[in-house]
């Protein structure tokens, strides 16, 4: 199951988003034997981790007075919203996917 | 492209808009100015803006392939309005000439209002079709459930 990640536009330093988003769009290891609910989860969370960053940073510098581009924050707020949205409904599904094979009697 | 990075379009075009809202607030700011660095007076500043498509570099080509390509706005520059000064009869002014005249900037107040009032409008408009494209996302997520 491929997951698109959700690359945060972080105007940080963007060779160094580049490269993470890069590492991160490899597929999840299907072969891996059992890992793959376990290695979508954990790359689901790093994607809203990744975009949530972002956020905080702009929180912070709306704290010390820098918020140069108010509209700026307010999409990087909506884009974490949606990476948080997207990774619970995601979750959701395999969760119910999850317990599906579990109700399977042997 | 993924939602996220069409957010990006609208953020552009915010991004745009509000920075000619800033020359626009520039304009009025100045519309008295006769002595700026140079020593002439105060000249109308224009935003030009142009659409992001691509320099057809390498990471342009790339961008493209990986849909990551999310277009939008950018400004291209900001120009000087080359239209005449406005010559005003002020012998006492300091900056006035041998006859009396004093170049005022040929900054049009009511057409800085009407300027205003578009970039503003544009702004908002943005702003619509960025809470579209979310509620598009989000209901997409809507789907089978």
């Amino acid at each position: 199951m491929a997951v698109v990640p959700l690359c945060a536009s972080s105007n940080l330093s963007s060779i160094r988003s580049m490269a993470e988003g890069l590492s991160r769009t490899s597929v999840p290891d299907q072969a891996d034997g059992g890992q793959g609910f376990k290695a979508v989860f954990e790359q689901l969370i790093d994607n809203v981790e990744e975009t949530e960053a972002v956020t905080k940073i702009d929180a912070y510098k709306l704290s010390i007075g820098e918020a140069d581009d108010l509209h700026n924050m307010m999409i990087n707020a909506a884009k974490a919203d949606i990476a948080l949205q997207t990774m619970v409904q995601i979750r959701n599904k395999i969760l119910d996917a999850y317990t599906e094979v579990m109700r399977i009697n042997l | 492209m993924d939602f996220l990075s069409a957010l990006n379009i609208s953020g552009s075009g915010l991004t745009a808009q509000k920075l000619r809202m800033d020359v626009i607030s520039q304009n009025i700011a100045n519309a008295q100015v006769t002595r700026t660095e140079k020593g002439t007076p105060y000249r109308r500043k224009m935003v030009v803006l142009s659409s992001i498509d691509g320099n057809g570099d390498f990471q342009d080509a790339l961008d493209k392939a990986l849909g990551r390509k999310a277009g939008g706005v950018q400004v291209k520059s900001i120009l000087e309005d080359p239209s005449p000064l406005v010559p005003v009869y002020d012998p006492t002014h300091p900056d006035a000439n041998d006859e009396g005249y004093v170049m005022l900037p040929n900054v049009n107040t009511t057409q800085e209002m009407i300027d205003m009032l578009g970039a503003s409008r544009a702004y908002e408009a943005n702003v619509t079709a960025f809470n579209a494209t979310k509620a598009m996302a989000l209901k997409a997520l809507e789907i089978g459930r």
